[in-house]
């Protein structure tokens, strides 16, 4: 027979009274509770023999400095005397077991004052479970206004879709702009915990004590929440080591990790009442700097042709002209053909740039019209390195569209430091005349 | 928001004023309480430290020495006259209480 276990054990503070059914019933079975952790997600039981074995939890104060703890300890030795020891606590959750032998009266024994005590647990509850859901509804306001004070323009070509489909693909962008939401999921489930004790509470008119398996719902959520968060911002971290941006690095880390620290942890560590004013001045400072750092990081940066989504994301499109002679029917002539050259903020936004060119160039495009006309059957051979003396690297493929116009070309990608010239025509250009444009427009 | 002033006082209330008419430390007083009600009542660590720091904050009792990390509080006469008014009061709702039932129906 084992003699340990760990459990899921994830609590809002308005649901320790369903904590203390809970480790009592595990209690009924033979099992003590030997510490609540870690990541305050598990906690560990072990067996036991006692049968007088009671639990009593009570929401504690969360007090810095020597005053603080004074206090603390004060309640403490009151609530030993009274029979109770102190088993562990996590933040605000103080676990209370019986002496052995003891059988002590409950810490709160009047009930008015506890419904007292509880409605404010659930004030401050429910200001933590907000706070997280301003600050992503702060970020997008701020990206909206931005937009709108760019003249609208900037909205209607879709910044933040921008994120997710505009490019160069910043994966780190993507990847956090795509997580950042995921932490409304832990908020609306204890949102949806509070709305239901707020029910409970005025149908009963007492304390309600939700079911265990709430915890456990809480526990899966959380975790799920902080590994995505977790690879989100190592995601974030690495590309923006790789594009240099030490800046951006420190905001998005300074901005990651409070957010994610506060919003599974700090609900707890401060839901007891006698926090609640300095606790939420705190808060709302804590909110406002993150929210900052955020916007900051996420979405200012841009300017005129930049991407306008943040300091690794700036880079230029120009669609230029390459001249060229053609043979016509009635002789030679001058036509064009429009090449586009990506001026990026630094080499590795161009070597991303690049990445994604060759991506598009190589995906295959079928357009079928109604009725059943093939119109075009793009298919692209996989472009390969060639030696261009004034490039630092370059690539070359072929073509072919099976379409109603039946055409043939190739595409022709080169970067420059962090200039990149792009350009996709139904011609060979290797041609002395598009690559001497070509060379001009990389050393301009 | 400013704490709402006592008007009445809780079971619990009553009897924490009523066991600290002698100066008493936590323990004694959850000790005194369980004596003076017969067992009846019950006060728990984490409302008695509640209730004590209510209690100092309004001017009902005060620190009166710390012996050993004990603190030791006793009333003042603001507390001692809220709680002779308490017990005015209960005494009036019980002698009302006595009219309607009769007087062998007193507790």
């Amino acid at each position: 027979m084992r003699q340990t276990k760990h459990v899921l054990f994830a609590f809002s503070p308005y649901t320790y009274k369903a904590v203390e059914i809970y480790l009592n019933r595990q209690a009924a079975k033979g099992w003590a509770l030997e510490r609540i952790g870690p990541f305050e997600q598990l906690a560990r039981f072990r067996r036991t023999d006692r049968t007088d074995l009671r639990y009593c939890t009570d929401l504690l104060p969360y007090r810095r400095g020597k005053k603080g703890r004074a206090k603390v300890e004060e309640y403490l030795t009151l609530c030993r005397e009274g029979g109770w020891e102190l088993a562990d606590r996590r933040g605000a959750l103080g676990v209370f077991v019986n002496r052995p032998g003891a059988d002590p009266a409950p810490i709160q024994t009047d009930r008015e004052a506890e419904r007292a005590h509880y409605r404010q647990v659930r004030r401050n509850s429910l200001f933590w479970v907000l706070l997280p859901l301003a600050i992503v509804l702060a970020y997008w306001l701020f990206a909206l206004a931005v937009a709108q004070l760019s003249g609208g323009t900037a909205w209607r070509e879709g910044i933040p879709l921008r994120i997710f489909f505009g490019w160069p693909r910043n994966w780190a962008l993507v990847v956090w702009a795509a997580v950042l939401p995921l932490l409304i999921l832990p908020a609306m489930a204890r949102l949806g915990g509070l709305a239901w004790s707020w029910v409970r509470t005025l149908r009963d008119g007492d304390i309600p004590t939700p079911a265990p398996w709430a915890m456990w719902g809480s526990a899966v959520v959380n975790i799920t929440v902080l590994v995505l968060l977790c690879i989100a911002l190592a995601v974030v971290c690495v590309e923006a080591v790789k594009q240099g941006n030490i800046a951006y690095f420190v905001g998005v880390l300074i901005g990651s990790v409070w957010l994610i620290g506060h919003s599974l942890t700090v609900e707890r560590l401060t839901s007891h009442p006698w926090e609640a004013k300095g606790m939420r001045s705190r808060g709302i400072a804590f909110a406002a700097l993150a929210a900052a750092v955020l916007v900051l990081t996420l979405t200012v940066g841009g300017r005129g042709d930049q991407t306008g989504i943040g300091p690794a994301g700036r880079y230029g499109q120009v669609d230029i002209r390459l001249d060229q002679t053609v043979e016509q029917e009635y002789g030679p002539g001058i036509d064009g053909v429009t090449a586009t050259r990506y001026d990026c903020w630094n080499q590795a936004l161009a070597e991303r740039v690049v990445d994604t060119l060759w991506l598009e160039a190589v995906t295959p495009e079928r357009v079928v019209y109604r009725g059943g006309t093939l119109i075009s059957d793009y298919r692209c051979e996989e472009p390969v390195p060639m030696d261009f003396p004034w490039a630092d690297e370059a690539w070359l493929g072929d073509w072919t569209d099976a379409g109603l116009f039946g055409d043939e070309g190739q595409v022709l990608i080169a970067r420059r430091a962090a200039v990149v010239l792009y350009l996709s025509a139904p011609m060979e250009l290797t041609r002395a005349d598009v690559l001497r444009a070509f060379q001009e427009q990389l050393e301009e | 928001m400013a704490r709402k002033k006592l008007d009445t006082l809780t079971e619990q209330m009553y009897y924490l004023l009523l066991a600290l008419h002698q100066p008493g430390h936590g323990y004694a007083i959850m000790e005194r309480v369980q004596t003076l009600s017969q067992g009846r009542v019950a006060l728990g660590p984490g409302t008695l430290y509640t209730l004590l720091a209510r209690f100092e904050k309004e001017g009902l009792i005060v620190l009166a020495k710390v012996e050993d990390t004990r603190k030791i509080y006793r009333l003042t006469d603001l507390g001692r006259d809220t709680l002779e008014q308490e017990y005015r009061r209960l005494r009036r709702q019980v002698a009302d209480g006595a009219a309607v039932f009769g007087e062998e129906d007193r507790p």
